[in-house]
This record gives C-alpha cells, sequence and structure tokens, in this order.
C-alpha cells in the first residue's frame, strides 16, 4: 500500500492504518527529537503529541512526498517552536562553533558505552560533533534513517541542491578530522 | 577518496558492483577509510539509544484520542510481537560474484590475517553462492553462510566474535570464558548452546535463533533490551531496538540454509531477492520499492533458480526477465 493510500485510509478514519503508521515511525522520529529535545521523555512526548494532532484533525492530513518526511519535517517543526528563544539551525557559513546545546545533543559517550560501541565509533562520533548542526542531521537523515534527498530537503526546509551540498561538505570534513 | 555520492550509494546500499568495489579499495587503505563507512550508521545514532516502549507510546497516544478505548476493538495481530517495520530500500544492484550467472560460486574459503594495533585478527569471508564450516581454536564450530564475514582474534583469551551476515554455531560452553557474538546492534552470549545469528546489512535487523540450550541476546547499549532464549525460540532486534520474541516462530526455519534449504514466511521480495542471490549466486534486481516490498511465503531447496522464480513469479504476479548478467523483476503488465 502506498504513502497515499495509507494517508487516505487514515483521513478516512481508519484506526488501523494509523497505528501501522505510528508503530512503523514512532522509535525513529523519537530518536530524531532526541535531537533537539536532548532526552528520551521530551522527545517520547513531543512525537506522540504530534501523532495525537494528527489524529485529531485527520479529516485534513495530506502528505507531500512521504509520510515519512512529513513526520520528521513535523517533529522537527514542533522541536524548533518548543525552544524558548528562537533557534537557526547552525550551518557552514554560520562559523564552527559548538553552542552549549549542540554539546548536549551529540554528548561523547560515557566510558562504559564508549567500550561497548567500539573505539572507532566513539572517534567517528567526537568528529561529527564538531560538523555544523544542519550537515549532522542531514547526515543523519540520510545514513541512519535512510531518507531520500527530496525528502530532506523537505524535512530541513531546504533545497535538493542543499541537501547534496550538506553531506559532500561534510563527509569530506569528516575524513579530513577522522585520521 | 571517492566521489561523496559514490560512498553515500554504499552507505544506503544503493551502491553498483563498481561502485563497490571502488570503496571496498578506498576502504583497505586506512583505518580511517574503513571506518567512515562501517561505524558511519552506529555513530549517528543518538544517545541515550535505550529502549523505545512503541507499544506503551502507542497506548497512551490511543488513550489520549479516543481510539479503542472501549476494548471492544483489538487490532488484528495482537500478539506479543510487534510489526516490525519494513525498511524501505530504493531498487538497488546486487553484487554478483565473478562466474557467469546460474553458476554457483564454489570458490575456496577467503582466509585473512589482519594485524591490528591490539593484536592479530582473523577473518573469515564467503562470497556469494558460498558456505564454510569452520571449527574454532577452542572446539567450537560456525558455519558461515554467503556473504558472510567473521572476525575474532585467536590468541585472545577472551572469545568473542564479530559477525556480518549470518552464521549458525555450536559452542563448547565455558562460563569463565564466555563466547559473544557481535552482530549488527545485538551482543548475543552463549550459555551452552547452538543458535543461528541473522545480521544482513540489507535488512535492517538481528534475527536468533536457538536450537540446543540458551543465549542471551542483550541491545549494545548502556541500558539495552536483553531477553533470554531457550532451545526453540526466535528473537529479532530490530534497528530501531524493539527486541521481540514470537512464540510461535520456529528455529527452524531460520537454520533451514545449512542443508540449502531457503524458507520465506511472508518475507517482502527485496529480502527473498537477496537471499536468492546469496544461495544461486546471480544478481536480481528489483524494479521498484513498492513490488520489493511484497511478501512472499515460499520454500526452496533443489529447485534451479528458474524454478524458484516461476513459482515466485506465479503467486505474486510479477515478471522477470535475464538482462546480462542480472535477473530484473518487473510487475506484470
Amino acid at each position: 500500500m502506498s504513502d497515499q493510500d495509507l494517508a487516505q485510509r487514515i483521513r478516512a478514519g481508519d484506526e488501523h492504518a494509523f497505528e501501522q503508521v505510528f508503530r512503523e515511525h514512532f522509535a525513529a522520529l523519537t530518536s530524531f527529537a532526541i535531537r533537539y529535545v536532548g532526552n528520551v521523555a521530551a522527545a517520547e512526548e513531543l512525537v506522540q503529541g504530534l501523532f495525537a494532532d494528527v489524529w485529531t484533525d485527520r479529516t485534513r492530513w495530506t502528505i507531500r512526498s512521504s509520510i515519512r518526511s512529513y513526520l520528521f519535517a513535523a517533529v522537527r517543526n514542533r522541536a524548533l517552536n518548543t525552544r524558548r528563544r528562537a533557534r537557526v539551525e547552525r550551518d557552514w557559513d554560520e562559523g564552527e562553533a559548538l553552542s552549549h546545546t549542540d554539546a548536549l545533543q551529540w554528548s561523547p559517550p560515557a566510558p562504559d558505552e564508549a567500550m561497548e560501541l567500539g573505539e572507532r565509533v566513539a572517534r567517528l562520533r567526537d568528529a561529527i560533533a564538531e560538523l555544523p548542526e544542519r550537515c549532522r542531521l542531514a547526515m543523519q537523515l540520510r545514513w541512519r534513517d535512510e531518507l531520500s534527498y527530496a525528502e530532506i530537503a523537505e524535512v530541513l526546509g531546504i533545497s535538493v541542491k542543499g541537501v547534496e551540498n550538506q553531506l559532500g561538505r561534510g563527509l569530506k570534513a569528516l575524513r579530513e578530522k577522522f585520521l | 577518496m571517492p566521489d561523496w555520492r559514490v560512498i553515500d550509494a554504499v552507505l544506503v546500499g544503493a551502491a553498483s558492483p563498481e561502485e563497490q568495489a571502488a570503496v571496498r579499495r578506498w576502504m583497505a587503505e586506512s583505518d580511517a577509510n574503513a571506518a567512515l563507512v562501517e561505524s558511519m550508521r552506529a555513530a549517528l545514532s543518538p544517545l541515550p539509544a535505550g529502549a523505545v516502549d512503541v507499544d506503551s507510546a502507542w497506548k497512551s497516544v490511543a488513550k489520549k484520542v479516543g481510539i479503542g478505548v472501549s476494548g471492544t476493538r483489538q487490532a488484528p495481530g495482537n500478539r506479543t510481537v510487534r510489526a516490525l517495520p519494513v525498511r524501505r530500500s530504493a531498487p538497488h544492484w546486487i553484487w554478483i560474484g565473478a562466474a557467469a550467472a546460474g553458476v554457483m560460486l564454489v570458490a575456496s574459503l577467503s582466509v585473512r590475517r589482519l594485524i591490528r594495533s591490539d593484536g592479530p585478527v582473523t577473518e573469515l569471508r564467503t562470497a556469494s553462492g558460498e558456505r564454510i564450516t569452520k571449527t574454532l581454536d577452542d572446539g567450537s564450530t560456525v558455519t558461515l553462510n554467503a556473504e558472510s564475514r567473521l572476525r575474532y582474534s585467536p590468541e585472545s583469551n577472551a572469545r568473542q566474535v564479530y559477525l556480518d551476515g549470518e552464521a549458525v554455531f555450536h559452542v563448547v560452553h565455558d562460563s569463565r570464558r564466555p563466547f559473544q557474538v557481535h552482530a549488527g546492534g545485538a551482543l548475543i552470549t552463549d550459555l551452552g548452546t547452538r543458535f543461528g545469528v541473522r545480521a544482513y546489512p540489507e535488512v535492517s535487523r538481528v534475527d536468533v535463533a536457538v536450537t540446543e540450550g540458551s543465549v542471551a541476546v542483550h541491545r549494545k547499549t548502556a541500558s539495552g533490551d536483553s531477553v533470554v532464549l531457550r532451545a526453540g525460540s526466535v528473537a529479532h532486534l530490530s534497528s530501531d531496538g524493539t527486541l521481540s520474541v514470537d512464540p510461535s516462530e520456529q528455529p527452524a526455519q531460520l537454520t533451514a540454509w545449512l542443508d540449502g534449504t531457503l524458507s520465506f514466511n511472508r518475507s517482502p521480495l527485496v529480502e527473498v531477492a537477496a537471499e536468492l542471490r546469496r544461495k544461486y549466486g546471480v544478481a536480481i534486481r528489483v524494479a521498484d520499492t513498492g513490488l520489493g516490498a511484497r511478501r512472499v511465503t515460499a520454500s526452496f531447496r533443489d529447485e534451479t533458480i528458474t524454478q524458484a522464480l516461476d513459482a515466485i513469479s506465479l503467486a505474486l504476479g510479477i515478471d522477470y526477465q535475464r538482462r546480462g548478467d542480472t535477473i530484473v523483476v518487473t510487475a506484470r503488465r
């Protein structure tokens, strides 16, 4: 069943279709939300709130490219809105210094976690932490959640060319930092 | 460094054979190159990962919006096992071995000894159509399925092995030195067993099936889910962290490959294509994602690739045709 079909069924009030979409995406969306809000409980609450609103307003629910990109974009919008001060995602040209909240979300692993993760992964995480935030988000959406370029563009509110730019620069920068 | 798009293609599983080869060569040049590809996914996953309880999250939401509140309607398939999300994969080229299509590869086992900073590591590798059984120094045996890789340090006292792909282990139990398999995001500890582990990259989960004794399956994070699996059971660890056990599932289905049987139970076509490739050594491309998500229930052992594809085509109403070295599967017009 295509995403459009599923969306159609949800508009029509199909609870099973809605549950299916929920179960399919909830965990990945929560992981994504953690980037913004910093902890699991707040992330779950945000994502649950999103789904509740989708259902409440289901008769008017429409998607563009895919359900997944709709949901990721919606999570990001909510997360950005709930911040007390207006926050723009740091991009390449806005300077590379980490803000305090950036550091919080990309914290280095605790020693016992690092052992389980393996030294390489831990070092790569450190290198990723030094990248601009928008670049990190694009990389996670692409290489962890496997969204298409078009979906990532929709989620981050940038062009497809912009997405490619983030990924290309990011990979080059990582290779330089990670020796 | 290869063009970033080529590395991107490998990271999302959409790389052609040439692209895969180019990236593999680049990875062999240095540990940093290799890590960029192999560790990327894990490095991008947030901490703390923890266990996200999708069931109770769903109950919260359902209750909040008034779904199924009176309890008169249970969702069909409301068993103890959550439906696992099916990873959508873009249509991708599947790597073909050196032999021509239709010929089973009987290449010799590739064993490499790598020297790393923490001591020598032995690596066993199999290609498409290959399978090998090896007895390890402690007397345990491992049977490695096609397109798999097992790494371990023979001189180390700790019995830790690292698996990509699929294997069945028959472990000599030693409680002072537990035998542990690292596969995908899971850590599987022998408790006196014979068990199978399945962790192929195109399937976003790790499957563990126990035929004798028991194992502990643990998600590799500081506070991961953990379960003890006894003989006769199967667990799935999906990439989003859910660990599920279906009491009705039989381990024999997951270890059927040992005698050359392929067994599918509502498996997505794209996984079936990968399995057929591994058994027959033939590249199979599924033309679109919608097609790739269709479910197949079937079992093959002595059939030829043509017989297997005919059976699947009939059941799903699809077509296939050979184009050079590759078989392309399309929707029937």
